[in-house]
């Protein structure tokens, strides 16, 4: 995997960019492994497990793992993946803590904002035109690609379609009401193969705690003094 | 498992589709096939037991999938042991089947680095889409072909339906699986062959041939494999004895799983 160097992968705290006509700001790239790794190390959650957060496999590839002791260790030369294996729980405390730290009221988008700002002022069908451009989506991959090799949208977003999906804030929607338990993703992902999974209009929902090296997160910022 | 002998048939119909014509004359030697579809609960014993054998590309652990991945691993919902395992890919249960063959001493039949089958093993494997259709008549002779778990099921069945039963990630109202041998076996003795799941066959897919053929096993090339059965996103009548669909062999979905056979 080439390491590629681009501030806004590593840059601590994530680079914003104004979405959705200046509702929001929304981070450019998903979190990466390098702003989570941040946020273990200031919070002490690289020592032990925190299980309802995030969990990270054994073997290499995916930029953080778990060692023999439980512990968190970074594979600095993967730092610029976009974090994975954090559960939506653990998404919704990392925004929680970047708001604390930076003043702002920081939070997941909701399936409904991600979507506007996806799809962006053109009303685009995938986050970067109305053609499925599979190579740039949708290569053939074993796991998550570094952020930084993705293009940035018309408003300076990156890796909205494909990669990993990303965590939204809402439930899982029934007619009986919210099914406890799962939460929206949204974007497509490395694992998926047919453009329908990935336009900005679908939206899949997994189980909250899940583990998974295909979903990550990005962080919405709102526009209103803390 | 269900035994089933030796025997000649014709495979394929003049009535359907452009996919099931022409019918031909199949020789079939004797195999064994699953009674049941293998279960999310059986699927997740082997995920314990073997837990390198599956990687994320096999297995889709999203909604509305039976099985989750959580911080302790792949970990089967609650209260949904029963229900058809769901959203693997073709080698998500090849290599299912190979975990049976080692347990039980049998030789695996599929080599999942190199995408290759050995069908001289003893192991377990898909169905040739030949003996998934015998089973399948023998079950359901003619005239008797009866009411599956597909998209026009009756209301009994659809009772028993996950969404229905409040259980995992299906909605309340929508289409979705009934617990494995939920309803009664059909002829043969086997459950839901009709609609439910589409089932996972060994065979690549190809157009057929008029030329009678023995133990046909599909061409040795091509990334689509043959999926039968129907499932509970599929209307009734598209879902015969010898209805055959083609599935990309990377897809997991949730209409699909599979059930295993073997050679006698």
């Amino acid at each position: 995997m080439t390491r590629t160097h681009d501030p806004a992968a590593t840059q601590h705290p994530p680079l914003f960019t104004t979405v959705d006509a200046g509702r929001f700001d929304l981070a450019t790239c998903p979190t990466t492994v390098a702003q989570y790794w941040h946020y273990l190390l200031d919070q002490g959650l690289d020592q032990e497990p925190a299980p309802r957060l995030h969990a990270f496999p054994r073997q290499a590839g995916t930029g953080l793992r778990t060692d023999r002791q439980g512990r968190v260790t970074l594979d600095d030369e993967l730092s610029t993946l976009p974090a994975t294996g954090v559960t939506w729980h653990g998404a919704v405390a990392y925004c929680t803590w970047l708001g604390a730290l930076t003043g702002t009221h920081c939070r997941l988008p909701s399936a409904a904002e991600w979507q506007r700002a996806a799809s962006g002022p053109r009303g685009w069908r995938w986050s970067l035109g109305n053609e499925f451009d599979r190579p740039l989506y949708a290569p053939e991959a074993t796991g998550p690609r570094p952020v930084t090799h993705l293009p940035a949208g018309p408003t300076g977003l990156r890796g909205m379609t494909g990669n990993v999906f990303e965590w939204c804030s809402d439930p899982l929607a029934s007619p009986d009401g919210p099914v406890p338990g799962s939460r929206a993703v949204k974007g497509g992902a490395y694992t998926l193969r047919n453009p329908e999974s990935f336009e900005n209009g679908t939206t899949f929902t997994s189980d909250a705690l899940s583990t998974l090296p295909y979903i990550g997160f990005r962080v919405l910022r709102e526009r209103r003094p803390r | 498992m269900i035994s089933f002998a030796r025997q000649d048939l014709v495979v394929g119909s003049a009535d359907l589709t452009a996919r099931e014509r022409p019918p031909h004359r199949v020789s079939l030697g004797p195999f064994a096939l699953a009674d049941r579809c293998v279960s999310a609960g059986d699927f997740t014993a082997f995920l314990h037991d073997a837990p390198d054998d599956m990687d994320h590309l096999m297995i889709d652990c999203i909604d509305p999938g039976f099985v989750v991945h959580r911080a302790d691993g792949f970990q089967v919902r609650p209260g949904c042991a029963d229900f058809p395992m769901i959203q693997i890919s073709f080698w998500g249960a090849a290599a299912y089947c190979n975990w049976l063959s080692r347990g039980e001493g049998f030789q695996p039949v599929y080599d999942l680095a190199r995408r290759e089958a050995g069908l001289s093993a003893d192991g377990y494997r898909l169905p040739r889409e030949a003996e998934w259709e015998a089973a399948c008549r023998q079950g359901h002779p003619a005239g008797t072909a009866g009411t599956g778990n597909t998209a026009d099921a009756p209301a009994a069945c659809r009772a028993l339906r996950a969404g229905e039963a409040g259980l995992g990630a299906f909605r309340r109202g929508e289409p979705g699986p009934i617990p494995t041998a939920a309803r009664a076996p059909d002829a043969a003795g086997l459950h839901e062959m009709i609609g439910n799941v589409r089932e996972w066959c060994h065979d690549r897919y190809a157009p057929y041939s008029a030329e009678p053929a023995r133990d046909p096993s599909g061409p040795g090339r091509g990334s689509f494999r043959v999926v039968r059965g129907g499932s509970f996103a599929d209307p009734g009548p598209a879902c015969r004895p010898a209805s055959r669909m083609a599935a990309f062999e990377d897809t997991k979905c949730e209409v699909y799983g599979f059930r295993v056979a073997r050679s006698l």
